[in-house]
C-alpha cells in the first residue's frame, strides 16, 4: 500500500532524527524539530519520502484539501530534488539542509495525523481481540472539549448476534486500550462499532 | 421510577424501535438518551450527597442545574487516568494519591461518562456521520453497564469524592 509505505518512510526518517523527536504522539514541536533537523542531516535522503504516490492522494488522504494536496506534491518534489543532490558518502551541506528543511517540515506537519493513525492501526493489528473482530477504522482528531483523541471503529463479523455482541463490548474496548497502551500511544480512545455489512453499506451510501 | 431509569429504558426502546431499517433519528436519540440517563443518575446521587428530606425536594432541581457537562467530563477523565497532573485540581490530586487504584467499577462509570458525552455530542450535532444499529446499541449497553457498576460502588468514599468532583470541578479548576 503506497500510503502505508510513504508514512512508514516518514516515520523512519523522523525516528532517525533523534529519540527526543517523536512524530508518534502529540509532540511535533516545530521549533524543536527545526533545531534537530538542522543538527542532524540523516533525514535528507530520497528514501524519507519513498512510497509517495501523487496520483493516489485523493484516495489515501481524503481529508486533505485540494490546496494541501497540491502543496504536498510540490514539497515532496522539492525535497526529492534536493535530497538527490546530496552525495551518498558525504553529509548534506548547510545550503542543502536549508533548502530541504521547509518542505520536509510542511510534509511532516500535513502527514502528522496520518502517521498517528497509521501507528494506531499498527498497534491494533498487534492487539489481542476476539475472532469476531475483523477490521478497524481509525481517525485522530480533537474531541468536543478540544482534547486530542482517537476514534476507533471496530468492525465485527456479520454473524455475531446481538447477545454475543453485547457480551463482547467490554472485552473489545479493553483490547483497544491495552493495544494503545502497549504501543505507548497517549490518546484517549473513543471506541465505536460496526458490522462488516454496516461498514459496506456506509461506504456505498451517502451520509444522512 | 426515577428519571435516569426511565431514560435508560427509553434508550433501549429507541435502539430497538425499528429492527429492519432503523431511522437515524431513533439511533441518534438512543445514544443521546443513554448519555442523559447516566448524567441524571450521577447528578441525582450528587444532590443526595449534599441534601436530604425536604431540602432535597426544595433545592435539588436548583443544585442539579449547577452541573456543567464539560466540567463533569474533565472530572471523569481525571478518575479514568487516576493520576495527578497539572490539570487535576489539588483536592482531587490528594484523593487520587491516597487511593492510587480507583476500583474497576468507578473507572467503568467514569469512562462511560466520557465516552457517552462525546457520543452524545456526535449524535446531536455531527450530521456528517451515519449511525449504525451496533454503534447505538454499544452506547446504550455502555450506559447500562455503568448503571450496574455504579450500584456496586456508589457508597464508597472514592465514589463520593467522584460525585463531589463532578459538582465542584469547575470551582476547583478556576478557583
Amino acid at each position: 500500500m503506497a500510503a502505508g509505505d510513504f508514512l512508514l518512510s516518514l516515520r523512519t526518517a523522523a525516528r532517525l532524527l533523534s529519540p527526543s523527536v517523536s512524530t508518534e504522539g502529540t509532540r511535533l514541536d516545530a521549533d524543536h524539530l527545526t533545531g534537530v533537523l538542522r543538527r542532524a542531516t540523516i533525514w535528507l535522503t530520497p528514501s524519507s519520502v519513498d512510497g509517495f504516490e501523487p496520483h493516489d492522494l485523493h484516495k489515501d488522504f481524503p481529508e486533505l484539501s485540494d490546496e494541501d494536496r497540491e502543496q504536498l506534491i510540490r514539497d515532496v518534489a522539492e525535497f526529492r530534488r534536493v535530497a538527490e543532490q546530496v552525495p551518498g558518502d558525504q553529509p548534506a551541506s548547510k545550503d542543502q539542509v536549508e533548502a530541504a528543511l521547509a518542505p520536509f517540515l510542511r510534509i511532516l506537519s500535513l502527514m502528522q495525523p496520518y502517521m498517528e493513525q497509521f501507528q494506531v492501526n499498527n498497534a491494533l493489528r498487534r492487539g489481542r481481540f476476539p475472532s469476531t473482530v475483523r477490521d478497524f477504522a481509525v481517525k485522530v482528531g480533537e474531541d468536543s472539549t478540544g482534547e486530542k483523541a482517537v476514534w476507533v471503529w471496530v468492525i465485527v463479523s456479520d454473524e455475531l448476534d446481538d447477545e454475543d455482541f453485547k457480551k463482547g463490548i467490554v472485552e473489545i474496548k479493553q483490547g483497544v486500550e491495552d493495544a494503545l497502551r502497549r504501543a505507548g500511544i497517549d490518546l484517549y480512545p473513543y471506541v465505536r462499532f460496526r458490522t462488516m455489512a454496516e461498514q459496506k453499506e456506509l461506504e456505498s451510501s451517502p451520509v444522512g | 421510577m426515577s428519571l435516569h431509569n426511565d431514560l435508560l429504558e427509553q434508550a433501549f426502546h429507541l435502539v430497538n424501535r425499528e429492527k429492519r431499517r432503523p431511522k437515524q433519528a431513533s439511533l441518534r436519540r438512543a445514544v443521546s438518551t443513554a448519555y442523559y440517563a447516566l448524567f441524571h443518575l450521577l447528578v441525582d446521587d450528587a444532590c443526595k450527597l449534599v441534601l436530604s428530606g425536604t431540602s432535597l425536594v426544595d433545592f435539588g432541581p436548583r443544585i442539579a442545574r449547577a452541573f456543567t457537562h464539560t466540567d463533569m467530563k474533565q472530572a471523569s477523565r481525571a478518575f479514568v487516568f487516576a493520576k495527578d497532573s497539572p490539570k487535576v485540581p489539588h483536592e482531587i490530586g490528594l484523593i487520587l494519591k491516597a487511593v492510587p487504584n480507583p476500583s474497576k467499577d468507578l473507572v467503568t462509570v467514569a469512562k462511560a461518562f466520557v465516552d457517552l458525552q462525546e457520543a452524545r455530542h456526535e449524535a446531536d450535532y455531527n450530521l456528517g456521520i451515519r449511525y449504525t444499529p451496533h454503534d447505538a446499541l454499544a452506547s446504550v449497553e455502555s450506559a447500562k453497564t455503568a448503571f450496574e457498576a455504579w450500584r456496586r460502588v456508589r457508597s464508597t468514599p472514592l465514589a463520593r469524592a467522584y460525585l463531589l468532583s463532578l459538582m465542584l470541578w469547575g470551582k476547583w479548576v478556576r478557583g
